[in-house]
């Protein structure tokens, strides 16, 4: 329950360079996903708030402390694990209870989280079984549990739900807002599903090559992707990028910018669509035409580009015609030469 | 006789090394699955020549000590007499005297002091060892493991002269300890082997959890690796434990008074009785083979075959 203040934290591996001076803000009671793909680090960045990494340069602050140079058991962190590092050899109100009992809470306290957190999280029925008999969807609210007893002050979590199967993530994931939500923590929520993250955050940091590429919330994210790579991470189809055309004639185009417009973002669903020539559009042939249920996504030859448009699903867009195109002219967003987003 | 002992061994080791690990038994299937589109013929003969081989590797193992076991229980008539029988007249007579033989109890006890103290030293030298292997990436450590596994391919006989001496010079020879240091040296590099391998099997995100919980190093081994690694760091102390106990070469050269039972039985026996020497070898073979019985899996885990 305090605000996290991460300055110019580095992180070197050798000559590799694995987080280039990361500066991240998180709010109280904030719920912040790093999303980004493998490798970019956002594991690591966790694991160094966590303690359990050291940074090469740089500092932590949880509130008013100074983490940086604490040991993990100083933090007041508590963390979920991958692999919900449940420990076998406890029951389940064991190792809920464990970190109480090591910082040597009352016994009527513990006996009372314990159950308030088993409550919370629908295993109360489990209390006496050992994870080797609950399921991994079991072990995920116990790994939940145990963290929530601990009422730390920041939550992690380290891609919890990604060992779980697709139905019973959604579950978890729709449980895991509401119960955090409700508890006021402060949470780091490290994932690499891009549905997850959105559906779940106050803010998403996307994360790529040891750097944060855009830090906003989800709706700014998908709409006004800060970089080439953000666009093309986040939606699924991604973003399409291609040259400005003269013909669609945008009257947003970003003229006061001194610098000329190298690509054009647009999401496959900003688009409008004829199918006779008209003044504005932009012809294009169709390659491939996909019915996925509540839409229509065509995969379309755009001069000597490939794009994706998303059409209602009842339009009769077949493989192989040709139609014509024109972006929603304030869902276009103008990238400069190295990727940037220009400012409209 | 013969075929019914190998037919109840086969099924027993097929299923053990079926549970023993998945990979394993899924190496050992795809062979089977590579020949079931052969003729009937060959399949049958590659199973009868594979019982075959399993039976001999039985026999070899299990008849010298089936042989232990009838003449250490026979009259000493019945050992030295023709034709010899397989139902013994069941005497302990031959094993009662061995008991009451000069000096047999001093050389037991002193056996097993050196098999405890080589146990201890094992455990508190090789399992640190073994977790700094598991746990921490550091530079030379490939050579440090090669070195451990090298150290038992030094000779013995190479090292006992010398060591007789330096002891001698320590006044540590003819000590119990002084053995048992000798005995820890050769079995350290399996305790080492065995517990890392029994550390790198538990996730080191259990103890990370302990950390953020609030425990320091130690709480978190204490409270949750070590309760965890138990069987195995016990199973890898009855290993050094059965290394001294079976140790004849080093004991023999560096005891004079305080011999262990093997370099008494070596010293002793030579000249005695052939039924007083089959009752030496059954004491000396029984709690060894038991040990290793019971510690089996674990012996398995130790060159990386998952036990779990």
């Amino acid at each position: 329950m305090s605000a996290i203040q991460i300055s110019a934290v580095r992180k070197q591996f050798g000559k590799q360079e694995i987080l280039k001076s990361i500066d991240l803000e998180i709010r109280d009671k904030e719920f912040t996903v790093l999303l980004g793909p493998s490798g970019c680090g956002k594991s690591t960045l966790l694991r160094i708030i966590a303690g359990l990494e050291y940074e090469s340069s740089g500092s932590i602050r949880i509130g008013e402390r100074e983490i940086t140079s604490l040991a993990p058991r100083d933090r007041r962190i508590a963390m979920v694990f991958q692999n919900y590092a449940v420990f076998p050899h406890m029951t389940v109100a064991e190792n809920i209870a464990f970190g109480l009992r090591v910082r040597k809470d009352s016994e009527a306290h513990i006996q009372r989280k314990v159950k308030e957190t088993a409550a919370l999280m629908h295993i109360e029925d489990r209390l006496d079984h050992y994870s080797g008999q609950l399921s991994g969807g079991q072990r995920q609210r116990v790994a939940v549990a145990r963290a929530l007893a601990m009422e730390p002050e920041v939550l992690l979590m380290d891609e919890p739900l990604s060992n779980l199967d697709a139905l019973l993530r959604l579950e978890m994931r729709a449980e895991l807002k509401t119960i955090l939500a409700a508890s006021d923590t402060t949470t780091i929520y490290v994932t690499h599903d891009q549905v997850e993250a959105m559906s779940l955050a106050d803010r998403i940091a996307v994360m790529k090559g040891g750097q944060i590429e855009q830090y906003a919330p989800p709706s700014e994210i998908y709409h006004y992707p800060a970089t080439e790579f953000v666009g093309s991470f986040i939606g699924n189809p991604p973003m399409n990028f291609i040259p400005p055309d003269a013909r669609w004639n945008h009257p947003t185009r970003p003229e006061q910018s001194s610098q000329q417009v190298h690509k054009c973002g647009i999401r496959p669903e900003d688009f409008e669509v004829r199918f006779e020539p008209t003044e504005n559009f932009a012809p294009v042939r169709v390659l491939v035409s996909e019915l996925l249920g509540s839409h229509k996504q065509l995969t379309a030859r755009f001069g000597d580009e490939m794009i994706r448009v998303n059409v209602p699903s009842d339009l009769d867009v077949g493989n192989g015609s040709d139609i014509h195109i024109r972006p929603l002219a304030e869902k276009v967003r103008f990238y400069d030469h190295s990727g940037h987003l220009m400012s409209a | 006789m013969k075929s019914s002992s190998s037919e109840a061994v086969m099924p027993s080791s097929l299923s053990s090394r079926a549970s023993a690990s998945s990979s394993r038994s899924s190496s050992s299937s795809s062979p089977a699955a590579q020949t079931a589109h052969k003729p009937r013929r060959n399949d049958m003969t590659w199973k009868w020549l594979f019982r075959a081989g399993v039976s001999i590797l039985v026999l070899w193992v299990l008849v010298p000590i089936a042989l232990l076991m009838l003449n250490s229980v026979s009259t000493p008539e019945q050992i030295t007499g023709w034709p010899k029988t397989l139902t013994p007249a069941l005497s302990f007579e031959t094993l009662d005297f061995f008991w009451h033989y000069q000096g047999v109890i001093s050389a037991l006890g002193n056996s097993l002091l050196a098999a405890a103290f080589t146990m201890v030293i094992a455990i508190v030298l090789g399992a640190p060892a073994g977790y700094a292997l598991a746990r921490f990436v550091f530079p030379g450590m490939n050579a440090y493991r090669m070195i451990i596994i090298l150290s038992r391919a030094f000779p013995m006989p190479l090292l006992a002269l010398p060591l007789a001496v330096i002891f001698i010079q320590v006044g540590i020879d003819d000590s119990i300890l002084g053995l048992a240091m000798v005995h820890a040296t050769l079995a350290l590099p399996f305790a080492v082997l065995i517990t890392s391998s029994l550390f790198m099997g538990i996730p080191v995100e259990l103890e990370e959890a302990a950390w953020l919980m609030g425990c320091n190093r130690w709480q978190a081994f204490r409270r949750v690796v070590l309760p965890l690694a138990a069987p195995g760091i016990t199973a890898s102390a009855v290993f050094a434990f059965v290394i001294s106990w079976n140790e004849v070469f080093a004991s023999a050269i560096l005891t004079v008074e305080n011999r262990t039972l093997t370099a008494f039985l070596v010293q002793s026996l030579s000249e005695s009785p052939a039924e007083i020497k089959y009752a030496g070898g059954l004491i000396l073979v029984v709690p060894a083979l038991l040990f290793l019985f019971a510690i089996r899996k674990y012996l398995f885990s130790m060159w990386g075959i998952s036990n779990r």
